[in-house]
């Protein structure tokens, strides 16, 4: 359940994206306002190109905006360069991948261990309790020696949740988790996020399924680099003058 | 730093081709480099292995209209060399260093001999062995030296080789004394056979001896010139045949290896283009390499990896592979070195003493991790320039 009492773990206000081609700047993200409250579960959705990915890079300090505010955890974080962003992206966000993200060449241990060992100072005692507790926390535990090739998609996206959960992030941040993964699976993805949602963390999940927007007790559309209501959003999907969904503008 | 190495190693073995083309690049390159530099540091670089080396000079008459040097002298020029120069603490004469034919116990033997003044041992700073040297007092001029290989080649050992003798010109020469392995003034002479004090033929215009010297102590290179340019004058006011040259004294490692400078220096040449040739295919193979690591980065960076973890990572694989390079390349190294010194010229002096010394080892290994990472650095920064946004961006063919 969400932390009201507390200030809003992210805050974003006017927030804007603008890619720059030769010839054409393409606005991915024009004003977006967007809060999400400590301990909140919150759903991302909206259709093909309207920037929910852009969107969720810049949440996730793996972009910057173009314009506009952004505060995570109470700091201002739009701005920072690369190392700060480096830094607070290890230390306060968990991410979940669609198509997992786990490194081949390690094993599962490694894979869950190896943003523990960007902090600097954690003793190698301290990083194997995590990654344990972490891997025991997904059912993963008894796989610690493996590689990623010999596990299921499922387990894959399984270790990748623990991954993220062993630093103990503010928020985890999940780019359709589900997507790479057989129903069955998914479901069980999902029934594991609500787990960790009841356990305290704040999520943030973008998906274009609304079964598994259903999940979260929020959900936020965006259409046209724009957060829109449901309602309103059914209405533009409806109105065929918007078929290419992000606004491209001619610079010459 | 183990888990570390231990992820490196497993990341080369999991893309053997490129792991393996660039140890073997790394060791012909760096193999063809360490023989190479084996051989300069033996021949060039290594000061002689005497005592006192650098005060040890080579005596050499110049010819002024000529303007080019002998590294010999006069038979005349050489006695008042040695009894008018006193920056010189020792002066002899030498000559040899070819094959000559001697008799020993009945049986004849052709090998490199060399006749020298009962100075010599004294200017060169050796000690026998077995035995002693020459006596500089000596007047007859009898005995005989032998390299330590030739006494235990023919009798066993150094100590067995005193007592014995050769005959050598007709008369038989008692073998006095046995001089350690690596002493080859000339190169490669076995036997040394005492001459008198003085030259033979005293004609100034018959340059049949070399000449060394000792410099003094207290006597610096300039002093010494300077002090043997007034000895030429007087040399050239006195006689006439001496009226256009002069005395000089040149360092006797300088008179060995000088001449075939030049033609080491073009084969260092020639490695370090190798050495070029190497380094542009390893760059090129380590952005292959980047291409095929690009998810792998972009993982780790949007983990939060900073650019230091980034670059560590790639140097630690740059070390390993370098250092796997080294190992093949001295191996390699050891049978190059043995064709090089077989097919080099006679006259390069000091190659018998040729081996891969820990020089060329610390080389070797230095220039191999130089290598790898000066052709890390672009991977490096490529690295640095990921957008790690692309770890989403991979995940989906949406482009929300």
């Amino acid at each position: 359940m969400p932390d009201l009492s507390q200030p809003n773990l992210i805050h974003i206000e006017q927030l804007t994206k603008i890619f720059y081609t030769d010839e054409l700047e393409t606005h991915a993200l024009s004003g977006v306002h967007l809060s999400i409250a400590r301990g909140e579960y919150v759903a991302m959705s909206g259709p093909s190109g309207c920037g929910k990915s852009t969107l969720l890079s810049i949440l996730g300090l793996l972009d910057t905006p173009t314009a506009g505010q952004y505060t995570l955890n109470g700091k201002e974080v739009a701005n920072l360069d690369f190392s700060d962003r480096s830094r607070i992206r290890n230390q306060e966000i968990g991410f979940i991948f669609q198509s997992f993200n786990l490194i081949g060449d390690l094993t599962v241990f490694e894979n869950v261990e190896l943003p523990l060992t960007y902090r600097a100072g954690m003793p190698a005692a301290e990083r194997k309790e995590r990654v344990l507790h972490a891997l025991e926390r997904v059912n993963m535990a008894h796989r610690t020696r493996h590689y990623p090739a010999q596990l299921s998609g499922g387990q894959q996206q399984r270790v990748a949740v623990a991954r993220a959960l062993a630093g103990s992030p503010s928020i985890l941040l999940a780019d359709e988790p589900t997507g790479n993964l057989d129903s069955k699976n998914g479901e069980a993805v999902m029934r594991l996020m609500q787990d960790l949602h009841a356990e305290g963390a704040t999520i943030c999940m973008v998906t274009h399924d609304p079964r598994f927007a259903a999940h979260a007790e929020r959900q936020i559309h965006l259409f046209d680099g724009k957060v829109v209501a449901e309602g309103e959003l059914l209405e533009l999907l409806a109105d065929p003058a918007h078929n290419a969904s992000t606004s491209t503008v001619g610079t010459e | 730093m183990i888990a570390s190495i231990r992820q490196a190693l497993r990341s080369l073995r999991r893309s053997p081709s490129f792991t393996v083309t660039v140890i073997a690049t790394l060791g012909i390159g760096i193999g063809l480099n360490a023989a190479i530099f084996a051989v300069v540091d033996c021949v060039l670089l290594r000061p002689l292995g005497y005592h006192d080396a650098d005060r040890i000079v080579s005596i050499q008459t110049h010819f002024i209209d000529e303007n080019r040097s002998i590294s010999r002298i006069g038979g005349n020029d050489f006695v008042d060399l040695a009894h008018q120069v006193k920056g010189l603490e020792a002066v002899a004469h030498y000559q040899g260093g070819w094959s000559d034919g001697i008799s020993l116990k009945g049986e004849a033997l052709y090998l490199p001999l060399a006749w020298a003044s009962p100075s010599f041992t004294k200017v060169m700073g050796v000690q026998a062995i077995a035995g002693r040297v020459f006596r500089p007092e000596d007047s007859d001029a009898n005995d005989v030296l032998v390299g330590a290989a030739f006494a235990r080649e023919h009798f066993g050992s150094a100590q067995a080789a005193l007592g014995q003798s050769i005959t050598y010109q007709g008369a038989v020469r008692p073998i006095v004394g046995v001089l350690p392995d690596g002493f080859s003034l000339p190169a490669k002479t076995e036997v040394w056979v005492e001459e008198k004090p003085d030259p033979e033929t005293r004609n100034r215009t018959a340059y049949n001896q070399r000449a060394i010297g000792k410099r003094r102590v207290d006597v610096s290179p300039g002093q010494l010139a300077a002090e043997l340019s007034s000895f030429s004058t007087q040399l050239q006011n006195a006689y006439p045949e001496d009226r256009l040259k002069t005395i000089e004294a040149v360092p006797l490692q300088e008179q060995i290896v000088g001449k075939i400078r030049p033609m080491l220096h073009l084969l260092m040449g020639a490695v370090a283009i190798i050495l070029l040739i190497v380094g542009a295919n390893v760059t090129h193979l380590q952005l292959v390499r980047a291409t095929q690591l690009l998810r792998s980065v972009t993982i780790r960076t949007a983990l939060g990896a900073s650019r230091g973890v980034l670059a560590g990572r790639a140097l630690l694989e740059a070390l390993l592979l370098s250092a796997a390079g080294c190992i093949v390349a001295l191996l390699l190294a050891v049978p190059a070195l043995k064709l090089l010194v077989r097919i080099a010229p006679d006259d390069i002096p000091r190659l018998t003493d040729v081996h891969l010394n820990l020089d060329a080892l610390l080389f070797s290994f230095a220039l191999s991790a130089l290598l790898m990472a000066v052709t890390a650095v672009l991977p490096i920064w490529r690295s640095w320039h990921i957008d790690p946004s692309l770890a989403l961006s991979q995940d989906t063919a949406r482009g929300g």
